[in-house]
């Protein structure tokens, strides 16, 4: 694979894993905000 | 003549090497003073760049004729590799076992990663979690350009291309990490480099700020307090962050664990661990760090051709990644119709907490009450899981460049 090809995906990859990451972080947040409110709920 | 070059060996290996040796030699003991002082001054990181200029200064003074008739310090020979000589070496050399335990393999990097989670504040990320972490993918175009220029306009291999490049990323341990593992025959230049540069951002970024963002628009205020996040939120984010990230980036899984378990302790509050990771293992890291990094800076080392590539490479990745990062600054200025700072971008290059101070420090110039720290804080801690990222991705990948 020549270098820009590979740079190319190279970033490619660090945008998805990146994302994937703040993707985690943000649902697990978002997920206890529910179950908080639903305790508060009750 | 021979008795007084044995009496000063210091002096008389400095007649008995070569011409280039011997200056280089000297020119380095006069860039470990001006290094050691600029730190003393604080102009530079004082904490890598005094050890790092004493270093210098002692390994290039201190070269003595060793048996066989070669020359050498007393300080560590970080070219011996097998089992005997390494041995024989760590009997000799005072600075020996430590390069050897903590350098090669990269854990002083991992170290001292630690204690950059150890002081991270993720509740920062949330504040606008998607703006900072695009913010923070703009600021690693300097890493990606670098690397496409090292290979095809300075014509190194790939792996040395890419550790260079990694200096884009203005992430010192990342930097040692991935030479380690992609370039170790050049790792002592490029972090020494690296680290010089990382010192000289706090100088040089304010004037890209000025450059890219006129002064109007430095001083607008945008009003974002970061979510109150509960300890145990925080905590599990972090834990399967962590499991994902070495999951997919096995060969960086050293660095990414390492951040991740100094952010765990912080926000599990084991007190004698976030102590021993803030207090201990961060400052007698950092401080080994500079020191070997200084020990290592022998003539060879500026006589290293590859080293005017390094310097050049080193400065364009970061040049190109903080107008990259401004640039990410001016895309969500548009998106948000004006509702933010362009300025913020360069706390996306994730030299911790540096650029987000500069990025603070330049709204304050314009308007006294701006306040963009939490928001520049968000990207800068967005900036060290893109550099983590980076660096994990070059290292499993860059076999695949033909």
């Amino acid at each position: 694979m020549n270098i820009v090809a590979y740079s190319g995906l190279a970033y490619l990859l660090t945008i998805v894993l990146s994302y994937l990451v703040i993707g985690i972080i943000v649902a697990t947040d978002r997920a206890f905000r529910k179950r908080e409110k639903k305790k508060e709920g009750k | 003549m021979d008795f007084l070059a044995q009496l000063f060996p210091g002096i008389g290996t400095l007649f008995q090497s070569d011409l280039s040796i011997a200056i280089a030699r000297l020119l380095l003991i006069a860039l470990g003073f001006v290094l050691a002082y600029m730190g003393f001054t604080r102009k530079l990181e004082p904490l890598i760049m005094i050890p790092m200029g004493i270093g210098m200064i002692a390994v290039n003074a201190g070269q003595m004729f060793l048996e066989g008739g070669g020359i050498g310090t007393l300080f560590l020979d970080p070219l011996v590799g097998d089992a005997a000589g390494i041995i024989d070496a760590i009997q000799v050399n005072f600075l020996q076992p430590i390069y050897n335990l903590t350098f090669s393999n990269g854990l002083i990097a991992c170290l001292v990663f630690m204690g950059i989670g150890a002081r991270s504040e993720i509740s920062f990320l949330l504040a606008r979690p998607w703006t900072s972490i695009t913010i923070a993918l703009f600021a690693e175009l300097g890493s990606f350009a670098a690397l496409i220029l090292g290979v095809s306009v300075f014509h190194l291999d790939a792996g040395q291309a890419a550790a260079i490049a990694t200096i884009g990323g203005a992430d010192g341990p990342m930097v040692l990490f991935t030479s380690l593992m992609l370039s170790p025959e050049i790792f002592v230049p490029i972090s020494i480099i690296a680290y010089l540069y990382l010192s000289l951002t706090y100088g040089g970024y304010p004037y890209l700020i000025r450059l890219i963002v006129p002064k109007k628009y430095r001083g607008i205020d945008v009003e974002v307090y970061p979510p109150d996040v509960p300890q145990k939120t925080k905590f599990i984010f972090i834990v399967i962050t962590c499991g994902v990230l070495c999951l997919l980036l096995p060969m960086a899984a050293p660095l990414i664990f390492s951040f991740f378990v100094g952010v765990a302790v912080k926000e599990a509050e084991v007190l004698p661990y976030q102590k021993m990771l803030e207090e201990g293992i961060t400052y007698v890291s950092t401080f080994f760090l500079g020191l070997l990094l200084g020990t290592l800076c022998e003539a060879s080392t500026i006589l290293n051709p590859v080293v005017i590539v390094i310097l050049v490479l080193g400065i364009l990745a970061l040049t190109i990644s903080g107008i990259g990062g401004l640039l990410g600054g001016w895309l969500f200025y548009k998106v948000k119709k004006g509702d933010f700072n362009p300025v913020i971008g360069i706390a996306g290059v994730s030299c911790v907490p540096t650029t987000a101070k500069l990025a603070q420090h330049a709204a304050e110039e314009e308007n006294p009450f701006a306040m963009l720290l939490p928001l520049a804080m968000g990207a800068n801690i967005c900036g060290v899981i893109t550099s983590a990222i980076v660096a994990g991705v070059f290292v499993s990948t860059i076999g695949l460049v033909g």
